[in-house]
């Protein structure tokens, strides 16, 4: 799983989760990909 | 602060991979996904199939009780029921006050119901969706129990 290539235009992987909350005037779309490792696990 | 919370920063840390598209640069993208409104939170599998979608910002404990409901959708959608029902338990025990816990009481009938074929273990949650919250879509749902 390379979240860097999730969907097409290249939406980034969150480096720091909680800088979130500096950015919230933002027009942001996030997606939270299930992580099937550890479902599997 | 939503993002910075502990539960939610542990929550996102064990069990998702979190990425972010800007629609203010990429309007491709958000035509795509069909957002209409943000912030909009999509929870998807591996496969990148929407599993659940929120539009609008929500309050730490929201967020959290969101996420561990989106995965109780995602093994439902699996068909993995014995699994699906630990998240949705989780949600109606832990978040009693969250907007998701009606949802949630209702799903864990569903699945334990699936599980079992013993409509039994469907009354059981819907009971207690009844009880707890008359008012919720979600109890309406369920009165065809009667």
């Amino acid at each position: 799983m390379d979240p860097n290539i999730i969907l097409s235009g290249k939406p980034i992987m969150i480096a720091d989760w909680t800088a979130l909350d500096q950015n919230g005037s933002r027009c942001f779309c996030i997606f939270l990909k299930i992580n099937e490792r550890v479902v599997k696990n | 602060m939503t993002y910075s919370d502990l539960l939610v920063v542990t929550l996102i840390n064990e069990s998702f991979v979190p990425v972010k598209a800007d629609l203010e640069q990429n309007s491709a993208l958000a035509f795509q996904v069909g957002a209409l409104w943000t912030p909009s939170l999509n929870v998807i599998d591996g496969r990148e199939n929407l599993v659940y979608r929120v539009e609008g910002w929500l309050p730490s404990s929201e967020f959290a009780a969101m996420a561990i409901l989106a995965r109780g959708h995602y093994f439902l959608r699996g068909k993995r029921y014995e699994l699906a029902a630990e998240p949705f338990r989780d949600v109606s025990v832990n978040f009693p006050r969250s907007e998701w816990a009606p949802e949630a009481l209702y799903y864990l009938g569903v699945v334990r119901y699936l599980a079992s074929q013993n409509v039994e273990e469907l009354k059981k949650p819907w009971n207690r969706l009844q009880r707890m919250y008359p008012q919720s879509t979600w109890s309406i749902r369920s009165d065809i129990l009667g």
